[in-house]
């Protein structure tokens, strides 16, 4: 009984190394007539991960602008002794470490040393700005910064408190966006793959129409017909998707070590996201062909047109 | 071997390819088929390989009701028939070796395993010489042979020729029908779709003459 399941394994295995290896030589037979087809699929590729860059880097960008470890927190009277026992009260909340207080004089120097283009700010009095107290936070105190939040506001002559919330969640919708864009980039170039494929396999189809039709008539059966076809479709995605990610990989690394010296370092996508791009395409390589191929057959069902 | 009982049919409603053809046809058995342009000869010759289906009646080959056999299994049945047409249905731009070895891919052989065997055939038709040639730089008589081996190759219980002598002269046509012949005499079932008189007068066998798609005479017997 062993042997007879081993042997059958084994023959299954062979038949499909048969048929492997005649996609393959299909595929080498087509390659001369599929080069716009693997000009096109690798230049959607390509084009889909200048996006799919430009995507990571703009997330780094602003995941690190955005990156939050204090809160604000302003106060109705700025009065010494009010000022002391905040910060106390501030420095005993739990993931709080360390308090720095900001008097409207400091609060000015802040704003002249840290924006540009702000004209004129010398002609304001310092009454005119606020004080205020950085809380810095340890990483229980970002990851609960809502709750402590809320409590802090319900300390005494507290007037507001903030850690940029809103602009945070404007950069929060661009980053989404920019993501969306990208998912509906990949679906799109999909589908265009898919498209591409379905094309070049009816393509060769023709090609191959007497050969197939000369095994139904000699009894070929229909997965031994097809196999070869959509193996052929399925070679030729997987290489031209690895060629187009070597050929982005490189591009932008020879961009990188440009960039390198004026001091700018483009984060590149993870390889995980390459992986998942080729198996997605591949994915839709697969049903295009088959569908292609199915139809095909479906048409040159009958020995007699042959 | 071949059994019609009661077969009919049609392609458009109203018109019949073929109306109530009986008849059974024995294993081993060399029969012609004949009959005006139009009579049924052709769809007769389909129904045995299950090209088609019947519209009414049963068509059994070698104890199997062809319209019993699902999708799946029609390309199993074929193999136990070997089909050789008029036109040859041959790939013009390939080897005849490997027009050949077509035939014999279905069963995932290699080139090496089946070599052999096509080498014999190709022999015993008299064109092993041409068996790295395009078959488009081949003659008819060529062509036809080429047919034949590659109908031979995987040991069909039954031979169907849909005249198989129609493109060919009077010489070449000998030849063909002498290897038809050779194979009758080893026991292998062989029909013939033929307009050619000579051909039957030089090899004489059971006659089945349709008209209209109905059976008209069988061996010589008028049946109506």
């Amino acid at each position: 009984m062993l042997v007879l399941k081993v042997s059958n394994i084994v023959k299954s295995r062979s038949k499909f190394i048969y048929l492997f290896m005649r996609g393959f030589r299909n595929f080498l037979r087509d390659f001369r007539s599929n080069i716009v087809t693997f000009i096109t699929i690798i230049t959607l590729i390509v084009l889909f991960n200048i996006f799919n860059l430009t995507s990571v880097v703009l997330s780094s960008f602003l995941s690190s602008t955005t990156s939050v470890d204090s809160i604000r927190v302003y106060m109705l009277d700025a009065d010494k002794g009010d000022i002391s026992k905040l910060s106390t009260d501030l420095i005993s909340f739990d993931g709080v470490v360390d308090v720095q207080i900001f008097f409207p004089s400091d609060s000015k120097k802040f704003i002249e040393e840290n924006t540009s283009n702000i004209k004129g700010l010398d002609k304001f009095s310092e009454q005119f700005f606020p004080t205020f107290i950085d809380v810095k936070l340890d990483a229980e105190g970002i990851k609960n910064i809502k709750v402590l939040k809320e409590e802090m506001y319900k300390l005494s002559n507290v007037e507001y408190v903030s850690y940029g919330e809103k602009i945070l969640s404007k950069f929060f919708q661009i980053n989404f966006i920019t993501n969306v864009f990208i998912v509906v980039l990949l679906i799109l170039v999909c589908i265009s793959l898919a498209s591409v494929i379905f094309n070049a396999t009816r393509i060769s189809l023709y090609k191959y129409s007497e050969e197939m039709k000369v095994y139904l008539l000699v009894g070929g059966t229909r997965p031994f017909i097809s196999m070869p076809y959509i193996f052929s479709s399925m070679i030729m995605s997987l290489v031209t998707s690895v060629l187009a990610i070597a050929i982005f990989v490189m591009l932008s690394s020879f961009l990188n070590s440009l960039l390198v010296d004026i001091d700018i370092f483009m984060k590149t996508p993870p390889i995980w996201t390459y992986i998942f791009q080729i198996f997605i395409l591949n994915i839709f390589s697969l049903i295009s062909s088959s569908i292609s191929v199915v139809l095909f057959i479906k048409r040159v069902s009958s020995v007699n047109d042959v | 071997m071949i059994n019609f009982t009661d077969v009919n049919l049609s392609f458009t409603a109203g018109m019949n390819a073929l109306n109530g053809v009986n008849l059974d046809i024995s294993r081993g058995e060399f029969v012609y088929v004949i009959g005006k342009s139009g009579a049924g000869k052709s769809s007769f010759l389909r129904l045995i390989y299950a090209d088609v289906m019947p519209t009414r009646g049963l068509v059994k080959v070698d104890g199997c009701d062809i319209r019993s056999l699902g999708r799946l299994q029609i390309p199993y049945f074929r193999r136990k028939i070997g089909i050789i047409f008029q036109d040859y249905k041959l790939i013009e731009s390939i080897t005849v070796f490997d027009n050949i070895k077509l035939a014999t891919d279905i069963y995932y052989k290699l080139r090496s395993e089946v070599k052999d065997e096509i080498y014999i055939l190709l022999r015993d038709v008299g064109i092993f010489e041409k068996r790295d040639e395009l078959v488009c730089n081949l003659s008819g008589g060529e062509k036809q042979r080429v047919a034949i081996v590659r109908a031979l190759i995987n040991n069909p219980q039954v031979i169907i020729a849909d005249e198989p002598t129609g493109n060919l002269d009077h010489e070449t046509a000998e030849n063909i029908m002498q290897i038809l012949n050779k194979l009758r005499l080893e026991g292998t079932t062989i029909l013939i779709a033929t307009h050619d008189d000579n051909i039957r007068q030089r090899y004489p066998a059971r006659e089945i003459r349709l008209d209209k798609g109905k059976v008209i005479s069988d061996a010589g017997v008028e049946s109506e």
